[in-house]
């Protein structure tokens, strides 16, 4: 990891109004929501319901978004990789920048809330995990982290990697949703033409969602600490799938940078 | 640190370029190759202050983006002193002041020289005096070093640009368009500069449509169009007026 590197997207992100406002914007967001949700189900005996509020997704994107497209399209890599710096140090201090900043942020978050209720609420802290929520929070920006930073090297430009991200994503639920949708039946008077577009819509649903599911894993690839420490043993699976799609996206970044040609004739 | 120059072998790049002719570019969208190399071979030896003049698009910029490893060649490559110029060892010998200049413009002159200190590997305690010393080479006024760069002039830039590409005391120094921008002082200031750096043996490669700062400054010259490599001038003894007849003749 370079550390000036690092450290001058740390930077860049304190000196952008619309990345403060985005990260406090979130933050209000969660603790209004844990504060709304804490109000609505205390006594119903889901006091630990608030903590799973937390989701970096959003936050990751405020931080993330163009992270790389950004430096690639201003012509400020050219500059930065004529010092003696490679590519794949670049991209992955630019992942583990990101990753820490939106974790550090999400901690922050998960603590604020913790000690708001160790204080006022004693009864609630009893089953709530401290550490399971931390490590969530890491694996989670972590995993995202690398997924943004992929579709930032993708696209150059401030938004495009981001805007990409968003479309494939909202794609990706739309075939999940449809594969979660109950079977289509066109009715029993209904003309053959109809039917047989019924009959291949069904016949196409489960594969659709079959489709997206790890395509969805893979861009948003997160990893809740409580799933794969149940019962007492570790489960690999979702630790291994895990690992495997981050890895996965950090060297797919690593090697569009890599090939990327940064001539002013090649733009 | 040996010092062997630059051998550049038969490069050759070609872009390929989309062009569309209808309105929705989908069904006519034609793809036209570019050549922008076409196998230029060339040494530069150490010390030596190397000129790249030609007609725009001639080639020039993407000539020295495959001396700096920004761009992968088609056919045939580039030594730095027998290396790579993608190797980490080649980026600690070389400088590079790009054509378009492009900075974080929230960071003032001192913070991103400071930032190119530390990203070259400097010594942490020479940061302040190198920053200052190279601030006071290029002779921007301290009133305007922790001024944000988004408020400086196109000539002040280039000054800062050229303190930029000091930093490190690089053996190779690559200079793409230095003189754009710059008012008669800054061009004088920096024709000075890079003589002092010459005679302290810095090999220099200069890509300049100014043909009297490429006299004035440099040992040859590649007359460079199309893609092609035409002649290469040796200032020391070709006829006055020889680049000029060359833009001439175009």
């Amino acid at each position: 990891m370079n550390k000036t590197i690092a450290y001058a997207t740390v930077q860049y992100w304190l000196k952008m109004p619309l990345v403060i406002s985005g990260i406090l914007f979130l933050f209000g967001i969660y603790l209004a929501q844990c504060v709304m949700s804490y109000v609505s189900l205390q006594g119903v005996g889901h006091e630990t319901r608030w903590l799973e509020l937390s989701d970096p997704l959003a936050l990751v994107l405020v931080l993330g978004t163009g992270i790389i497209g950004r430096d690639i399209a201003s012509g400020l890599l050219p500059l930065i990789l004529s010092r003696p710096v490679t590519r794949a140090e670049y991209v992955l201090t630019k992942w583990l920048t990101l990753s820490m900043a939106a974790s550090l942020i999400t901690i922050l978050e998960i603590s604020i809330v913790h000690g708001w209720f160790l204080i006022w609420d004693r009864s609630g802290i009893a089953n709530l995990s401290y550490l399971e929520q931390v490590g969530t929070a890491i694996f989670t920006c972590s995993g995202l982290a690398a997924a943004v930073v992929m579709f930032s090297a993708l696209r150059p430009g401030p938004f495009a990697g981001t805007g990409l991200w968003l479309i494939l994503y909202s794609l990706m639920q739309l075939m999940e949703g449809l594969g979660k949708q109950t079977h289509a039946d066109p009715g029993p008077n209904a003309d053959p033409t109809i039917v047989l577009v019924f009959n291949f819509f069904n016949l196409l649903r489960p594969l659709v969602a079959t489709l997206a599911f790890p395509l969805k894993n893979f861009i948003a690839n997160t990893l809740s600490v409580t799933e794969v420490l149940q019962e007492n043993a570790i489960h690999w699976l979702p630790l291994g799938l895990y690992l495997f799609n981050l890895t996965l996206a950090v060297v797919i970044a690593i090697h569009i940078v890599n090939r990327k040609e940064l001539g002013y004739g090649s733009q | 640190m040996a010092t062997d120059g630059i051998h550049i072998e038969n490069l050759a790049k070609a872009y390929q370029i989309r062009t569309v002719s209808n309105l929705f570019g989908i069904f006519s969208a034609k793809k036209t190759t570019i050549n922008a190399l076409n196998g230029i071979t060339l040494n530069i030896d150490p010390g030596e202050a190397f000129g790249i003049i030609g007609p725009n698009g001639a080639g020039k910029t993407t000539l020295m983006s495959c001396l700096l490893g920004f761009v992968t060649p088609d056919a045939g490559g580039v030594k730095i002193d027998g290396l790579h110029p993608n190797t980490i060892g080649i980026r600690r010998r070389i400088g590079y002041l790009p054509e378009r200049l492009n900075f974080d413009r929230s960071m003032s002159a001192y913070q991103f020289l400071q930032f190119h200190h530390e990203l070259a590997g400097e010594p942490k305690e020479n940061c302040k005096s190198d920053t200052e010393k190279f601030l006071d080479k290029v002779e921007l006024s301290k009133q305007t070093w922790h001024l944000a760069i988004s408020r400086f002039s196109r000539g002040m830039l280039q000054r800062l640009g050229l303190a930029q590409a000091l930093i490190g005391k690089p053996s190779y120094l690559f200079l793409d368009e230095p003189g754009s921008g710059l008012d008669p002082a800054g061009v004088i200031l920096m024709r000075k500069i890079l003589l002092e750096e010459k005679e302290n043996g810095m090999t220099i490669v200069l890509n300049s449509h100014q043909l009297d700062q490429i006299e004035k400054l440099c040992d040859r010259v590649a007359l460079i169009r199309k893609g092609n490599l035409e002649a290469i001038e040796n200032l020391a003894t070709s006829a006055p007026g020889s680049l000029e007849r060359f833009f001439v003749s175009d």
